[in-house]
């Protein structure tokens, strides 16, 4: 895409390769999507939508279960008033020392809290969508995880989804 | 991926909305993504933001060391508390199948 070839961006995908070989998997497959995403305008202005925040990263509450580090398929709900500090992060495949510190690196739900107070996000939904990210299977994802994710987001009834990968 | 647009920032893995504790550049980069959603006029669009991080890092990053963590498939835990709280909550067959 042209608007990629300015951007200077670090190959980490080169480690995903090499791990994967390492395993004694054959050499990994990406997920090809020739067919361009469905595109739908938002119907209401942003000071008026729902927006549900979906992340990766391997974000979980205090006192729920953590995510494993092998191609978990669940996922997390987090109430979108819980306290930054009941925030927890576990994650096999990149530096978590920045989402300790301050989980809104990743996961900005802080930032969205702040931008419905100002005024200029009209809500969020109830809970927010987290799951651990680094799936090898394309086929589990998009059996598995992926079909949960959209029955949660359309029962949140959100006209917006913010998807956050690492 | 295959997202209808994206917004993208050029930040070491792991800071993907902006450095910690650094709110007004995370409520930028967070507006930014959520305007893209009204301004883009096809699918696929990636636009590339103008937020440079705070310090050089790309050399190290491009060492690609990899740090990842073996494929543990129990829950992992980011401290023992929560371990503790996990299995207060939902039991040790599932909040921790290995104890």
């Amino acid at each position: 895409m042209d608007e990629e070839s300015d951007i200077d961006a670090v190959d980490y995908i080169q480690i995903t390769r090499d791990s994967y070989s390492r395993l004694g998997f054959d050499p990994y497959r990406w997920a090809s999507n020739p067919e361009p995403a469905a595109f739908v305008k938002p119907s209401k202005p942003l000071s008026e939508s729902k927006v549900v925040l979906i992340a990766s990263g391997g974000f979980y509450r205090f006192g729920d279960v953590a995510f494993t580090h092998k191609d978990d398929l669940t996922h997390r709900e987090i109430p979108i008033d819980t306290p930054t500090t009941e925030l927890r992060v576990s994650h096999f495949a990149y530096d978590q020392t920045s989402a300790k510190a301050d989980p809104n690196s990743v996961f900005p739900i802080d930032a969205l809290r702040d931008m419905v107070s100002a005024g200029e996000v009209g809500s969020l939904a109830d809970v927010a969508l987290t799951f651990m990210g680094g799936i090898y299977s394309q086929r589990r994802l998009q059996d598995t995880l992926v079909p949960a994710l959209v029955e949660r987001t359309r029962e949140l009834d959100a006209d917006l989804a913010l998807l956050v990968p690492v | 991926m295959n997202p209808p647009r994206a917004v993208f920032t050029d930040f070491p893995l792991g800071n993907i909305c902006g450095p910690p504790n650094d709110r007004s550049t995370q409520l930028a980069i967070v507006g930014s993504a959520l305007d893209l959603a009204y301004t883009a006029e096809a699918p696929g669009v990636i636009s590339p933001l103008s937020h440079v991080w705070p310090k050089p890092w790309k050399d190290e990053a491009r060492q690609l060391i990899d740090k990842r963590t073996p494929r543990n498939d129990t829950p992992q835990y980011q401290n023992e508390a929560d371990r503790a709280a996990a299995i207060a909550n939902h039991g040790e067959d599932v909040a921790c199948a290995v104890c």
